[in-house]
């Protein structure tokens, strides 16, 4: 009766229904702006930007984007609603006819307690397997590939680099390994879905640079939206070789394939995004016959339209594949299917890159020896036809020489680096510059992010005695230093060679002293006019570093205090009462092991100057006071 | 007699420690006299075979068969990566695989293919899709097993725009004639996945309009045509579209700040008076916890099946006659089968 029934609906329902059927199309990329609805995620500190709503409005306008190249997209929400991680992965899972899509990207913005913080982290997933709860299917790419498929990760980040002059940013803990930056980490969309997929946190919404940027809606979100774009396309379809078309023969006729000679099955193999015009995507080419080949390409890239190079050749089909034998120029190409060969592989590859280059060694503070043999590394996504050419360059003067001094020229970028052979003036201002770019002509550079140096083979570095410290005798440097008041450091060094050597010193950090005499290369370095006095003692950290003529070189730093008060500079007067009594020590002691109050300045505890405030100076003072011991002195510098 | 009652009083032992284990971990309380729990084995999520007394799952790579009684060995079947596996038979599979070729770029799809798998583990190739590309849609879809045992899967067609799978292939015969069988109706929205719900036979040839400018997803119809459930948002509708019930009506609802509970993946009960369903806690990145629940469709008696905190219990689906209910521990990897009395 059950049966009956039910078989009773279906025919009402037939009898009732309109026979027609609409076309749903292929979706063949999903984005997912994370969060949304109840889940609000994270709250910007100034404007309250919902972490939500900025991951909806990147993913709309990356939707447009990735739809410019004629794409379907699916998105897994489109406005403020509430969808679970199951939901999401399962929309991209089964979007077309209970099949995946080919790519998901899920786009995030991170968040940190300290606002300060921006950056880009963009994670993939190396497990091969899904939950239990999606019958540990296997993700098959990461199979084939290592489990290591990272490229989309690292191209995302490289690009916001690039676009955006972000920083890079991974907990160490999700570094991935192999070269390049990128993070791995399952999360949940990343190891259910079965297709390539992504996760950007593009930047800091607690950032409130960046707060501000979604809070007024300035362009600065169409770069990001654009950046994760164009990482898409030119991972995915611009990778690889570029391949425009595979013709071959299966040998079973003309309708299933053909014998070359008699008629030839063509059959289309799109790696790249291109197309053709003229030409059959599948059919009978008859030997003899002439077709026309074109190759189309997106040409809009990181916010410009660029010159693309095509070429396509005619070649036998052969494995491992080789270079062609003839090149054509020219997007399009009229071509006769010749005779002599059975398999035939037409290919356009076309320039697209390279999109971003980054010196990785030297990228600072290296130190290399004339007649070393060293590795220059880069990191250049490559172009789309991966033949981008590297030129390398060196500056001896920090970059403000201008790159002249070139090391090698068209080194193929895929190898990564080259090894060069050490050699040239000394200079501790080496900086590197790589300059990638493709036969269009289409380029990126990047340079040392700072110096390296360059020294003879077998220099001994110089040899840095004590701490940086008062030139004696200038009283000056006996005393505190107050404000407005000159007084002169130095750094007592010699070279174990004999070289003669220079000095550099450098304020690393706070106001004083003034900038413009750090740039002096005399043995002493004197403050001629420390600033006014201001409400509250100034410190600074001062390095200097002693260079000899050959390129080596040592560094020392210090501490520097400049104070106001007449009574901060009575050495040993910790309780600020202009004398130097037993009720010093108590206030040290109560300082140290009581929880008491510091000494202000703090370093006016250190009366041993050893740089440090122990019962080391508690015992120094007790001397002083009963045992005829030496003065409190002041630990005004220290390293 | 006397053998078999100790076997049952033994059995009756460890299902009252076994259930005593689960409660001791529960936040929501068990009944535990409707439970009796069976360890299986350890593997993914499990499929019923048709007839009820065998359960299959993938394990380290290899589909796998037991008893659902746990009892006997765990058979191995073939060693195989499908994205989709299921009971043709009481005797025979249907999978479909996805193998990317070996190339050094990762811009190349994969080809797709759909195979018969005997239980003895003979694996015979039904349709291969060899021309799945960047710039060529698939031409086949994942198989699908229909109400009445039919399998098939669609031929597809066109170009990403227009891309169109019509034509139903069958790959076995149900209880219907292969013109009925495409006839039966499924539940879809269109546009996928928020849209409109419209009922649509298998072979696309008829449609009816369910809910008018609605955004709903992941209808399902009942076994018996007369209701459709929300997968995701435990709503259950009639054919006209009016709200019968709410499943779940308190989710999705904040558990502790951050965290946030949903109703997952609702399945009808074979007799259509119960429904399934999970219920994930998560954070917008990752899913911490998800427990398994039964509730009548008017949205009475829910009853958690496995519903622990520290443990994820999921993949849960109905055995053929409604009876039992099979799971796995996500945490563990192993797999249960629950009794319900």
């Amino acid at each position: 009766m059950k049966k009956t029934l039910i078989v009773a609906f279906w025919l009402t329902v037939v009898l009732v229904c309109v026979n027609f059927s609409l076309s749903f199309g292929y979706y063949y990329v999903c984005i997912d702006p994370g969060h949304g609805g109840s889940d609000s995620a994270t709250v910007g500190p100034i404007y309250g930007v919902f972490e939500k709503d900025a991951n909806l409005t990147v993913a709309l306008l990356l939707k447009n984007k990735i739809e410019y190249y004629i794409y379907p997209v699916l998105m897994t929400r489109t406005i403020d609603t509430t969808k679970s991680l199951h939901e999401r992965v399962e929309m991209a899972n089964t979007a077309n006819d209970g099949g995946p899509v080919n790519y998901f990207i899920s786009v995030h913005h991170n968040s940190d307690n300290d606002t300060s913080v921006n950056g880009t982290e963009t994670y993939h997933c190396d497990t091969a397997y899904t939950d239990s709860a999606f019958g540990y299917q296997s993700r098959g790419f990461e199979e084939m590939y290592g489990a290591r498929d990272s490229t989309f990760a690292k191209k995302v980040r490289l690009v916001l680099r690039d676009s955006l002059q972000h920083t890079y940013r991974c907990s160490p803990q999700h570094l991935c390994g192999g070269p390049g930056p990128c993070c791995m980490k399952c999360w949940y969309v990343l190891r259910n879905t079965i297709m390539q997929s992504t996760l950007s946190e593009a930047s800091f919404i607690t950032n409130p640079w960046v707060e501000y940027q979604f809070y007024h809606n300035t362009d600065y979100i169409d770069k990001e939206a654009g950046a994760i774009s164009e990482a898409w396309w030119s991972t995915y379809l611009m990778g690889g070789l570029g391949l425009v078309k595979d013709a071959y023969s299966t040998g079973l006729g003309c309708d299933y394939g053909g014998l070359v000679g008699v008629s030839d099955y063509v059959s289309w193999n799109f790696y790249g995004l291109m197309d053709t015009v003229d030409s059959p995507y599948e059919g009978c080419w008859l030997m003899g016959e002439y077709y026309y080949l074109q190759a189309v390409t997106p040409q809009y890239i990181n916010g410009h339209w660029r010159t693309f190079h095509h070429w396509a050749h005619l070649v036998p089909w052969q494995e491992p594949w080789e270079d062609p034998s003839e090149i054509h120029y020219e997007p399009f190409w009229e071509i006769m299917v010749p005779a002599e060969f059975d398999y035939h592989r037409y290919v356009a590859y076309f320039s697209g890159g390279p999109y971003s280059a980054q010196v990785d060694t030297p990228n600072g503070y290296q130190n290399w020896n004339v007649g070393e043999q060293r590795n220059i590394v880069w990191n250049v996504s490559l172009g789309a036809d991966s033949t981008s050419l590297v030129d390398v360059f060196i500056d001896r003067e920090g970059g403000a020489g201008g790159y002249t001094e070139e090391l090698e020229d068209n080194i193929w970028a895929g190898w990564g680096g080259f090894t060069w052979t050490v050699t040239g003036d000394y200079s501790t201002h080496c900086r590197i510059k790589i300059v990638a770019y493709d036969r269009a002509d289409n380029s990126a550079w990047d340079v040392s992010d700072n110096d390296f140096t360059i020294s003879a083979a077998g220099n001994n570095n110089p040899v840095i005695e004590g701490h940086l410290h008062c030139k004696d005798p200038q009283e000056e440097c006996n005393e505190c230093i107050k404000y407005g008041e000159s007084f002169t450091l130095e750094v007592d060094a010699y070279d174990p060679d004999g070289d003669s050597m220079y000095y550099e010193w450098y304020c690393i950090q706070g106001e004083f002293p003034n900038e413009q005499k750090c740039d002096t290369t005399a043995e002493n370095y004197v403050v001629y006019a420390a600033p006014a006095k201001s409400k509250d003692p100034l410190e600074d950290l001062l390095s200097v570093g002693v260079i000899d003529v050959r390129g080596g070189q040592s560094w020392i730093s210090g501490m520097l205090g400049l104070y106001g008060a007449e009574t901060d500079c009575i050495c040993g007067d910790l309780n600020s009462d202009t004398y130097l009594n037993s009720a010093d020590i108590v206030f040290l002691i109560d300082y140290l092991f009581k929880g008491g109050p510091a000494p202000f300045p703090l370093e006016k505890g250190d009366v041993n100057k050893d740089c440090v405030i122990n019962s080391a100076d508690v015992t120094y003072f007790q001397n002083y006071m009963f045992k005829r011991g030496p003065r409190p002195e002041c630990g005004w510098i220290c390293p | 007699m006397k053998n078999k009652n100790l076997l049952i009083g033994l059995a009756c032992l460890l299902t009252v420690v076994a259930v005593l284990s689960m409660s001791t971990k529960s936040q929501k309380p068990v009944d535990e006299a409707k439970f009796e729990v069976i360890e299986i084995g350890t593997g993914g999520a499990p499929h019923w075979s048709p007839d009820g007394t065998r359960l299959a799952f993938m394990s380290g790579g290899w589909l796998c068969v037991k008893s659902a009684d746990g009892k006997g060995e765990i058979k191995k079947v073939a060693e195989i990566r499908p994205d989709f596996l299921e009971w043709m038979s009481d005797s025979e599979f249907v999978v479909y695989e996805r193998e990317y070729p070996k190339a050094e770029s990762i811009a190349v799809m994969p080809r797709l293919s759909i195979k018969r798998i005997t239980i003895d583990g003979r694996i015979t190739p039904v349709v291969r899709d060899t021309t799945f590309s960047k710039t060529s849609p698939p031409k086949i879809t994942k198989p699908m097993v229909l109400p009445d045992g039919t399998v098939g899967y669609y031929e597809c067609e066109g170009e990403f725009k227009d891309w169109q799978c019509k034509i139903f292939k069958i790959i076995q015969q149900g209880k219907l004639s292969s013109e009925s069988a495409k006839k039966q109706l499924r539940a879809i929205t269109e546009p996928y996945p928020d849209g409109d719900i419209w009922l649509e036979s298998i072979d696309k040839s008829i449609r009816k309009r369910v809910t008018n400018n609605k955004k709903f997803s992941f209808p399902i119809l009942s076994p018996d045509g007369t209701k459709i459930l929300l997968r995701f948002a435990g709503l259950v509708l009639d054919l006209e579209g009016n709200e019968l019930s709410r499943l779940a009506p308190d989710l999705p609802k904040r558990v502790s700040k951050g965290l946030l509970a949903y109703f997952v993946e609702g399945t009808w009960g074979p007799d259509s008076k119960k429904v399934l369903y999970m219920v994930d806690i998560e954070d917008g990145h990752d899913v911490y916890d998800t427990d398994i629940y039964i509730v009548n469709v008017d949205g009475s008696q829910t009853l958690p099946i496995a519903a622990t905190t520290d443990e994820k219990e999921a993949g849960a689906s109905w055995s053929p006659d409604g009876t039992r209910i099979a799971y796995v521990n996500g945490t563990t990897g192993k797999i249960y089968v629950v009794k319900i009395r």
